[in-house]
């Protein structure tokens, strides 16, 4: 952007490019002289006096002793005639005046930079009542600063600067008065006057993230006057990301949303996500609303789209989405243009090499063969072991060979791209915002692909001064292709298959191994799976004004998702090392089709109105809303083909007991009235009331329900008593919310419904059909409420130092369980309204930003924990389990038995409780809690949280002059996890799998402290149930995201034709850090019961470039 | 210009309007299940009412019924929940077995909706009412014949909260039995064809209820009962005690009521739970017992068998009851099972699938050849399960009237049909030659015998042992394999096959407490109530 260059040469200040004489505007030519050097002395009172010499050499004066920055917006000063000027303690305007006179030069004057431009020819300088301001907004480093938005105050009327910072703008009044706005900067207050061009340099916002607008239900609001729990995460923290899925990218980004990656299978991949944990019994899942709208997920959005998501926490904010709202709100809102801007073309692209982050790792053959044997001694010391010494020999001499299985699962290389390409901009009367994307991810593991095409089109039509009409547009197509053995758990094929196998026969056939397949084969041979997800969501929206202040809008959306899966299970032969073939993989062959749809259509309408009374400010909403969703779904299987060329239902077998089919098909639907009623007085006092009334179809004769909130705030910074204390903190908000949301989500969408059910029975040996009751209905169900409490402080500490704390505390009640009914009832017991659960918890966030002169920086921490306690479980407990229902504990928690160490001697095992069955020194020795004298199920006992706890993000940033660096670092500091299978114990697999190096850390006389017990091949023995023992402690932190980027210098970037260029690397899960004793191949966001076997978090190392137009 | 903005701006209006009244529908919320139908849609056509009453079927015993014969002293189970009725380890945590309100809720619901059908044929309607009461009538039967008093559930309770009631005396509720059955009776008609065969009768209803007063000790009322079945005329036994219980007897003359199976759409388990590992590829779950075998007379009629001077000690299960080996593979039996020519000698000593003692093989050294099909070779078969047949009938009938008014020539004469297609001497007959005298207490004994070997493998047997309250007698003490030790001459012993077999104890019973007559209420039947259902005293 820097076209402009310090220079003390005269000769060098007017720069003239052809790029500029393209500019319809006007000839700009930006000159800057001297100016960075000298910022911080501004004197306001010059002395001079020159005879005849030019007017740069005066200007260059005037810079000397005020330290004013020129900039020339005109072609040329070779005509210029020479000044002579002497004056003394005069200001700068008395002197740029003399200086110019009789010149047809103007001059501004803007913070510390004076503008020189032309005087307009008076012909075409103005009608009578109006004339075209035309101006240039710039930043606090003078570039131009395109998409500041300009607008003529107590009017409708704006416009936004185009690429090069230049906005016109029909102006009635010399009265007027422009507000001039940049996201992130303040906003600046012009008098017209009678100015026709305007130079405007907007600072960076001490305060920007209260000056932030934030997207709420249903509508926006100023970050100072939020009296609710929201929180923003604008497309600056979302885009240039090598994470495909827009919910990953949002982990660790903002306090109380609490996301965990528990797999990363491209396109299957499980993200689990809750907003302040965990509140009610049942389920209530996140309610997703992007541009407005519900939509079911959002895997579907291509994050470069995203303009920004708010994170709807507390009851005030999410009490607009009444009966689905109590998981919390996800706002999405996509990207817009603006009427009468130029359009801005970008270009984003990425390319990145993919790795594995964690991989399990394996001890090798000869190293294995003793270890097992040893197992096999250790479970029997009469035992014939596995290896004999002579077989042992061949894995230790390279006779048999070592197999490390993870090559013939994992790619080489999996290459991950992207390019996004977009057009904002907008003429008189309309505005558009269109995009396509295009995803590429290849898999780490073999057969694995995803590929995501996306294009959005947002555009308004201004039809006339009240109506707006709009449609807002996304088509998007996955293609996801997995081998069709099954989806995930791919590595766990590696823990299974002992290094001591080997994959082909000497003939080079695929070997089986115990009578079955092996990775290599697996992988590769056994079938694909494709499946294609088409999403298509389109919004028509209309904006009628009815006043100025009256606007009426209305929306009618149709989402549709539809997906296909075509997999085919080939048939191949698997070889003994004699060459015959022991078995067919997949026998008979067989394909399998899945057809799915979703249609969701929702209108909507809502009243908004806004008035400012003075001091008073009052703004009402009322809508309506109704929206339907309907499923269906049908598949077939079909076996027995001739061979696995051809994967069509019809080429399969005739015999229709080959043939399987199934389908079916589900619908609700939601009718919601809702309002809200924002006051606020003097900018100090904040009110806001909202409600909602929604009426749902899963609930029969307790169809609508009433959710209401309120909440309030108090600036007290803008009290006057309050002005000592502004020097260091120069905000300070308190607000508190109380109010109520629902959880609709019964188990089923028809609880009330009496079904009946088909059944067969035989008459003359012949079949007929029979009906029954199946269902045990409660026609009175309804929605859980929950009833939340917030408590919330921002503020600004030395203008620097945002700070946001929240406290919350919500109670859910009427949770739906089921209890138990007498047996005469004569059917299971229906679902009831009776569970209660208390949740409560804390967020905190503290942004920092600053600069040193070029150097700006920014650095941001979030905290957040919760802490739930099961109340009442209605009747239906407690249920002991791994993971038990208590009353006064929490709904996630580990219940087993409490390890007191491994045992060290045959003396020690004798002292202790009896432990059945068989236990020798190198066990795990277990607390008899219950003093009984044995260890058994009586002695389990509570042994901690089983989800993690205060989670946390980082963000850390710094730019100078064109470079950019930024860090995104995300965590846990309290988990813990149970890890099941062959990452717990060894040999898990049928007693012969593998061993990981982490597991070398066993139990021998040699080595007592041992982080894992003595090696056994027989799992039915204790160590492997549950137990603090296998609880391991999980904290992490990953360094998500790493991005170093380089913005080349405007100058150059036009010689290329170019409007911005900026290159960049980026490094995404470079590393995490866990807890000490948390094995080094297994990843800590795995989901508990995880075996490390899922597919793997993905280290990304891309390099990318943002081109712009 | 103007003017197009302004239609424009009123066809937006008229558009918004459109889609508010579209969307202020009023059934906008009313969403139905999409894969099932729901009792609003309904109760439309008598076909609806059909179909609904037919499920009511699968409430009456079925192929599992068989399992009770191993709670006797008639056979011996691995299943462990029968086992431990068997062998009286029995408690509430397992005796929920027929403790079930399920077919209540559905039959009340039959009542409560079968009028809702529009045009329902009358007598349509009163017969499916008659089936639904047969049905309903049967689970009070068998749940206050095994549990005494409970709770009786005599509408449809919509409110769970309502549901907690206490116990009935079961008398009372057998009063409500007899009442269910006689308008069942009134209402059935005395036969089906085609498509409906198989579907409950008047005599079916009419057999119940004899089973039902037989049961409640109500002698004469039960010899009235099933004297009317007989009298109905309807009813002869079936020429082949064996083919009968195969699906050559499927609705045949002697099958009153029997539980349908057939090959494509539902077998019943029966190979699997009775039959022989080596000759039919079954489980041998529940064998029958060695005394059971010991009890069946010779051909003849000598009881014990071994008072036949005929009797050879190498060669025990020849010349005697043909009923034997209708029932039961014994150690040697030649047994044609058409799906294994090569394999057709029974043998539990050498056989290894059948091996005593092996993985599937049998516990005490026999297996079962009643009521598994050997037509068809999978696990499972297609014979019917014959809940209610005329050999009962009769049986019933003798034992009732025999206790009524003693020995007389009606009883003699059902007791001989028995006999007669048993192909086993008349009953004056058999008592000649054992020597006994003719009364009320020798004939009694005779009928109970009779019953045992008759209705052997039909799970009965134990209902006897119940209200004959003789199980400290049959049930207590060591359950024996099969006593082998003078070897089986049927079975070779060349290629060092061996033939004998030392009587050894399988387990041992211990009836010793009168608390086993009467099932526990299942505990989790108790819990669910709150203190309303109280468990039956002699198992608190």
């Amino acid at each position: 952007m820097n076209f402009y260059r310090p220079s003390t040469g005269i000769g060098r200040w007017c720069l003239q490019t052809n790029f500029l004489l393209k500019v319809k505007l006007t000839f700009v030519i930006l000159l800057a002289s001297l100016l960075q050097l000298s910022a911080t002395t501004v004197a306001q009172k010059i002395t001079l006096s020159r005879k005849n010499v030019s007017l740069e050499k005066v200007f260059l004066d005037i810079k000397k002793q005020t330290g004013y920055n020129f900039l020339f917006v005109t072609k040329t000063f070779k005509d210029l005639k020479n000044v002579s000027i002497d004056v003394r303690d005069a200001s700068i305007e008395e002197v740029l005046r003399k200086c110019l006179e009789g010149k047809e030069l103007t001059y501004i004057i803007n913070a510390q930079t004076i503008v020189i431009r032309r005087s307009e020819k008076k012909a075409e300088a103005r009608s009578f009542f109006s004339w075209i301001l035309k101006g240039t907004v710039i930043d606090e480093q003078s570039r131009p600063l395109p998409g500041a938005t300009i607008r003529i105050k107590g009017s409708a009327k704006g416009t936004v600067t185009d690429k090069d910072g230049q906005f016109t703008l029909e102006i009635n009044s010399e009265n007027d008065s422009l507000a001039v706005a940049f996201l992130g900067y303040d906003t600046k207050t012009i008098r017209v006057g009678n100015e026709k061009a305007l130079l405007v340099q907007l600072f960076p916002a001490k305060n920007t993230a209260l000056e932030e607008v934030v997207v709420v239900g249903y509508g926006t609001q100023k970050k100072t006057s939020l009296t609710s729990s929201v929180e923003t995460i604008s497309a600056k923290n979302i885009e240039n990301r090598a994470v495909p899925s827009v919910l990953n990218i949002l982990q660790g980004e903002a306090a109380g949303l609490n996301i965990q990656q528990t797999d990363a299978n491209p396109g299957y991949g499980s993200t689990s996500i809750d907003i302040r944990g965990n509140s009610t019994l049942s389920s209530n899942p996140v309610l997703y609303i992007v541009d407005g709208m519900a939509v079911n997920n959002i895997n579907y959005l291509n994050p470069s789209d995203i303009a920004s998501v708010s994170v709807l926490k507390d009851a005030s904010a999410t009490a607009i989405y009444g009966a689905r709202a109590s998981g919390g709100v996800l706002l999405v809102t996509t990207k817009k243009g603006s009427q009468n801007t130029k359009p801005t073309v970008l270009y984003s692209t990425m390319v990145g090499f993919q790795k594995a982050a964690r991989l399990p790792e394996f001890v090798d053959a000869p190293q294995f063969v003793d270890l097992y044997n040893q197992a096999q001694l250790n479970d029997n010391s009469w035992a014939q072991v596995k290896f004999t010494p002579e077989l042992a020999q061949k894995y230790k001499s390279g006779e048999l060979p070592s197999t490390n299985w993870l090559p013939y699962i994992l790619n080489n290389q999996a290459v991950q791209s992207q390019h996004n390409l977009s057009i904002a901009g907008g003429g008189d009367k309309v505005d558009y915002f269109v995009s396509g994307g295009f995803l590429n991810q290849e898999g780490l593991i073999k057969n694995v692909n995803y590929k995501r095409y996306s294009t959005r089109a947002n555009v308004n039509f201004q039809v006339s001064n009240r109506l707006k009409l709009g449609i807002n547009s996304v088509l998007t197509k996955e293609d996801k292709r997995q081998p069709s053995y099954g989806i995930g758990n791919a590595l766990q094929w590696s823990y299974i298959v002992p290094v001591t196998e080997y994959p082909y026969t000497k003939g080079g056939n695929d070997r089986s191994y115990r009578g079955g397949a092996q990775p290599n084969d697996i992988m590769t041979k056994g079938g694909i799976q494709n499946e294609t997800v088409n999403t298509i969501n389109t919004n028509f929206t209309a904006q009628f004004k009815i006043l100025d202040e009256l606007v009426l809008n209305g929306t009618y959306g149709y989402n549709y998702t539809n997906g296909f899966v075509s997999a085919f299970y080939n048939k191949y032969p698997l070889y003994n090392d004699d060459e015959q073939i022991v078995v067919y993989n997949n026998n008979p062959n067989s394909v399998y089709k899945e057809n799915s749809a979703t249609i969701h259509p929702t209108s909507l309408i809502t009243l908004n109105y806004e008035k400012k009374l003075g001091k008073h400010n009052l703004k009402g909403l009322l809508g309506y809303s109704q929206e339907e969703n309907r499923y269906d779904f049908n598949s077939i299987n079909r076996y027995g083909f001739l061979n696995n060329s051809l994967d069509q239902v019809d080429a399969g077998s005739s015999d229709p007991t080959l043939t399987s089919v199934s389908g079916n098909a589900n619908g609700y639907s939601i009718r919601s009235f809702f309002g809200r009623l924002n006051y606020s007085f003097s900018g100090k006092y904040l009110i806001e009331a909202s409600a909602r009334y929604d009426g749902t179809s899963v609930f029969q004769n307790k169809k609508y329900g009433f959710f209401p909130s309120v909440s309030a705030g108090w600036v007290a910074s803008e009290e006057s008593f309050f002005k000592p204390l502004t020097g260091v903190i120069s905000f300070l908000k308190v607000r508190g919310s109380y109010g109520q949301v629902g959880n609709q989500n019964a188990s089923g969408l028809y609880p009330w419904a009496n079904t009946i059910a088909q059944d067969k029975y035989i008459l003359n040996k012949a079949s007929v059909t029979t009906t029954y009751y199946n269902n045990s209905p409660n026609p009175d169900l309804t929605w859980e409420v929950k009833t939340t409490a917030n408590l919330g402080l921002d503020f600004t500490l030395l203008k620097n130092i945002d700070v946001t704390v929240d406290i919350f505390r919500d109670r859910t009640t009427g949770i739906l369980r089921s209890p138990t009914v007498p047996s005469t009832y004569g059917i299971g017991a229906p679902q009831q309204n009776v569970g209660e659960l208390q949740n409560q918890g804390f967020e905190l966030s503290v942004a920092y930003k600053n600069h040193i002169g070029k150097l700006t920086y920014h650095a941001s921490v979030n905290l957040s924990d919760t802490r739930n306690k099961i109340i009442d479980l209605g009747g239906t407990g407690p249920s002991i389990g791994d993971n038990p229902l208590i009353v006064g504990q929490s709904r996630w928690m580990w219940y087993g038995l409490q390890a007191e160490g491994l045992f060290q001697s045959a003396e020690d095992i004798a002292s202790h409780a009896t432990q059945d069955p068989r236990n020798q020194p190198g066990d795990i020795k277990f607390k008899d809690v219950n003093g009984d004298g044995k260890i058994s199920p009586d002695d389990r006992v509570l042994l901690g949280q089983a989800t993690p706890h205060y989670r946390y993000g980082v963000n850390l940033g710094a730019a100078y002059k064109g470079f950019d660096i930024s860090v995104l670092v995300q965590g846990v500091m309290s988990n813990l996890l149970r890890v099941s299978g062959g990452a717990q114990v060894p040999f898990f697999f049928n007693g012969d799998g593998n061993i990981l190096k982490s597991q070398l850390d066993y139990w021998s006389p040699s080595n007592p402290d041992a982080r894992y017990p003595i090696l056994r091949t027989d799992q039915s023995i204790n160590n492997a149930q549950l137990s603090s023992w296998w609880l391991f402690k999980a904290s992490y932190m990953r360094f998500k995201n790493l991005q170093l980027g380089y913005s080349l210098p405007d100058i150059t970037v036009k010689k290329l034709g170019l409007s911005s260029l900026r290159v960049f690397a980026a490094a995404d899960n470079l590393f995490v850090i866990t807890s000490k004793n948390f094995p080094k191949s297994l990843d800590p966001e795995i989901p508990n019961y995880g075996d490390g076997s899922n597919y793997p978090q993905v280290r990304n190392l891309s390099i990318g470039l943002n081109v712009g137009f | 210009m103007n003017n197009y903005i302004k239609k424009l701006t009123i066809c937006f209006g008229v558009a918004l309007l459109c889609v508010m009244g579209s969307g202020c529908k009023k059934n906008f919320l009313d969403q139905h299940p999409l894969n099932q139908i729901t009792d609003e849609t309904y109760w439309q056509s008598a076909d609806d009412a059909v179909m609904f009453a037919t499920r009511m079927y699968t409430y009456l015993p079925q192929d599992n019924f068989v399992y009770y014969e191993a709670m006797s002293d008639n056979a011996i189970s691995n299943e462990p929940t029968t086992r431990r009725f068997g062998n009286s380890t029995q408690d509430a945590t397992v005796s929920g077995k027929e403790w079930s309100y399920e077919p209540m809720r559905q039959a009340f619901s039959f009542f409560a909706h079968v009028d809702e059908v529009p045009g329902m044929d009358a007598a349509l309607k009163a017969r499916l009412t008659g089936e639904v009461k047969f049905v309903l009538a049967y689970r009070y039967f068998i749940m206050t014949t095994l549990y005494g008093d409970i709770p009786f559930v005599n509408s449809l309770i919509t409110d769970p909260n309502a549901a907690d009631i206490p116990k009935t005396a079961k008398a009372d509720i057998v009063k409500s039995i007899v009442q269910w059955l006689d308008e069942a009776a009134a209402a059935l008609p005395v036969s089906y064809t085609g498509t409906d065969l198989g579907r409950a009768t008047k005599g079916a209803a009419m057999a119940l209820k004899a089973r039902v007063f037989l049961y409640n000790g109500q002698y004469a009322e039960a010899a009235v009962a099933a004297k009317a079945v007989m009298d109905m005329n309807v009813y002869k036994l079936f020429p082949d005690y064996y083919a009968f219980f195969q699906k050559d007897g499927d609705y045949s003359s002697e099958d009153i009521l029997s539980f349908g199976y057939t090959l494509s759409v539902k077998q019943n388990g029966l190979r699997d739970i009775l039959g022989s590992q080596a000759l039919m590829n079954g489980r041998n779950i529940l064998n029958p017992t060695a005394e059971l075998v010991a009890a069946y007379e010779s051909k003849n009629g000598y009881y014990p068998y071994t008072r036949d001077p005929a009797y050879v000690a190498t060669d025990p299960f020849n010349n005697r009851d043909p009923r034997l080996r209708q029932s039961i593979l014994c150690p040697g039996d030649i047994f044609a099972y058409p799906q294994f020519p090569t394999n057709n000698q029974y043998d539990p000593f050498n056989n290894a699938g059948d091996r005593i003692g092996g993985d599937l093989g049998t516990k005490s050294g026999f297996s079962w050849a009643k009521n598994v099909d050997h037509y068809d070779y999978v696990r499972s078969g297609t014979n019917n399960w014959k809940s209610f047949r005329y050999g009962e009938v009769l049986l019933n009938f003798a034992e009732a009237q025999n206790e009524t008014g003693g020995p007389s020539a009606d009883v003699i004469a059902a007791l001989d049909l028995i006999r007669t297609r048993a192909q086993m001497p008349s009953v004056a007959n058999t008592f000649t030659l054992n020597g006994w005298v003719l009364d009320q207490t020798t004939l009694r004994t005779f009928i109970r015998h009779e019953r045992r070997i008759e209705l052997a493998g039909e799970g009965l047997r134990y209902f006897d042992v119940l209200r004959w309250k003789i199980g400290d007698q049959v049930m207590q003490g060591a359950i024996y394999t099969v006593d082998a030790t003078a070897g089986i001459t049927a079975i070779s012993t060349a290629n060092g096959r061996i033939n004998k077999y030392p009587k050894s104890v399988i387990e041992t019973r211990y009836f010793n407490n009168a608390k086993f007559y009467v099932w526990p209420i299942p505990q989790t039947a108790v819990d669910a109530s709150k203190g309303v259902l109280t468990q039956n005293p002699l198992w608190k």
